[in-house]
């Protein structure tokens, strides 16, 4: 599903956030990236949704070359990514409703099916009371909650979550883990950036570990 | 599905102006006022080049005759004049009804002209000219040729001050053209700025939008929408304003001012239907053009 060869990224000139990366994401499968701080978590799920651009290397996704692609293609590999930022990015003025339906009014759904999914998906993290309230009204946890069923109301093929547990307690964190396996189990790719070693000792997904931007282990 | 998608981006950009309704306010003002300016000169045009107009329908050659022209010679001359390719009437003028329409013109004379024992008043010919060769340029060459013609003894167009006229305007419309188009840029800048504006207060909305898999269309269209509106709602706005001031000062001083203007049955008008179109899809399209610049250098995320 993703595929990554030699791939390097730089912010500023010879500092690499990324280097040399080979990495292949199966179909289906549930990842878990983690490293220290500033190990270039972040940065690698940022390349795979073009959020930022690799400066050498290939990277493939669903099979299609992503380094060379096209301005106005990008919007439709994003459609295809569900994305929970480590810093949410809700729309704060928006509804709870509001936020989890914008991904579908993007893609130009009725009004009734937005409706019908949004309220859907609200019920699957347990929000369906929280619908009309704004995201600053919710406590951390619930904000994670809403914006994975964002990331998750299109139905999309892979899932790309940058510390979706930080910060959380141990309770609202296995809450988060196990909306994420039941997205899974329904075939959805995820990679999930962490630098939780409980998560890494709790649950026996496959870990790429990162380090000063290079893979130190893929197991 | 496009009529639902048409009015969510209506409502988007609605949703802009509410969320910043000093600065759209700002901007709609400024467009009405400029197009204020402009529609002002536009109607200002559009009536004299009707006055214009009418004084070219109006306009006709004298031609004086050399006093004792035999009558023959008078019927010659008219049947030659006549035959002239741009003239398309003719009319003959003797020494007696030229008196008696001076007499008439002006009240009181007749009492003074009365004692004249000899007709001092030519003969004259009224030419009118095709309308093809109404033009001022045409009736001078014309009025100059039929001046040279034997037993001819002068030729005068009326008007010949409307010449004048006619040339200040076309300088007029050249400094009016000037004026719109520091106005336009003004205007053009003012809504480019307004928009840039919402742009920025919505900053973080679109870059999240646009993340979550927008595209460039689904982004700028709520912004072009509103540019388009505050073109519509300035420009509209711009003629209520003249319609208002054209009811209450123009109406109302309008018979003394036709007065003096000209003797005939002259009005002044308000835009034209199809100018009123004009003024208003105008508007539109600069607002359109203004949120188009604004969001040029804007979305490379
Ligand atoms: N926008 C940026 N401009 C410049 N340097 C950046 C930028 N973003 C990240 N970096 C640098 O790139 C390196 C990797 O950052 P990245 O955010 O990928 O780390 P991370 O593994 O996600 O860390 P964390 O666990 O703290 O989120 C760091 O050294 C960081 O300082
Ligand atoms: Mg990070």
């Amino acid at each position: 599903m993703i595929e990554m060869y030699h791939v390097y990224m730089a912010y500023q000139r010879d500092a690499n956030a990324l280097e040399d990366i080979n990495l292949k994401i199966e179909k289906g499968s549930f990842v878990l990236l983690t490293g220290p701080s500033g190990a270039g978590k972040s940065t690698l799920l940022k390349l795979i949704t073009c959020q930022e651009k690799a400066t050498k290397g290939q990277i493939l996704v669903g099979g299609r070359n992503i380094v060379r692609i096209r301005h106005s293609s990008i919007p439709y590999l994003r459609r295809n990514t569900g994305i929970v930022f480590q810093d949410f990015k809700l729309l704060n003025k928006r509804t709870i409703i509001d936020n989890v339906s914008l991904p579908l009014e993007i893609i130009g759904k009725s009004r009734k099916e937005i409706k019908h999914k949004a309220w859907n998906v609200l019920k699957m993290v347990g929000l369906q009371h929280k619908i009309a309230s704004y995201p600053l009204q919710l406590s951390g946890g619930e904000q994670q909650r809403v914006a994975i069923a964002r990331a998750l109301v299109n139905d999309p093929a892979i899932l790309l979550a940058d510390e979706p547990t930080g910060n959380l307690d141990k309770e609202n964190s296995e809450y988060i883990m196990e909306l994420l396996r039941r997205a899974n189990t329904k075939g959805t790719t995820i990679m999930l950036a962490t630098h939780d070693k409980n998560l890494i000792e709790n649950y026996h997904y496959r870990v790429v570990g990162l380090e000063k931007g290079k893979i130190i282990s893929n197991g | 599905m496009v009529f639902i998608k048409t009015s969510y981006f209506l409502n988007k950009a609605l949703d802009n102006i509410r969320q910043n309704p000093f600065v759209n306010l700002i901007a709609i003002g400024v467009i009405a006022i400029s197009f204020l300016i402009f529609s002002t000169f536009l109607m200002l045009f559009s009536n004299l080049n009707s006055l214009l107009a009418l004084w070219e329908e109006e306009i006709q050659i004298e031609l004086f005759l050399d006093d004792n022209l035999s009558g023959e010679k008078i019927d010659a001359l008219q049947k030659k004049i006549l035959s002239m390719a741009n003239v398309k009437e003719i009319r003959y003028i003797n020494k007696e009804e030229a008196l008696s329409s001076f007499k008439k013109s002006i009240p009181g004379m007749d009492v003074l002209v009365k004692d004249l024992n000899n007709n001092p008043l030519p003969a004259s010919f009224e030419i009118k000219l095709a309308e093809s060769s109404k033009s001022f340029d045409m009736v001078k060459a014309a009025a100059k040729k039929l001046s040279t013609i034997d037993g001819v003894n002068d030729a005068v167009y009326g008007q010949e001050w409307v010449e004048r006229f006619s040339t200040s305007l076309a300088i007029a419309r050249l400094v009016g053209l000037i004026i719109g188009a520091f106005l336009l840029m003004a205007t053009i800048f003012i809504v480019s700025n307004t928009i840039k504006l919402t742009v920025y207060t919505r900053k973080e909305e679109l870059e999240i939008t646009r993340l979550l898999g927008a595209t460039d269309r689904f982004i700028r269209l709520p912004f072009f929408i509103e540019g388009i509106l505050q073109g519509l709602a300035g420009s509209a706005l711009s003629l209520a304003g003249l319609y208002l001031a054209y009811r209450i000062f123009i109406i109302k001083v309008s018979s003394s001012v036709q007065a003096s203007l000209v003797t005939g049955t002259f009005q002044i008008s308000f835009l034209s239907t199809p100018t009123i179109t004009y003024v208003l899809f105008g508007g539109m399209a600069l607002g359109l053009f203004g949120s188009f610049i604004s969001l040029g250098r804007f979305l490379k995320v």
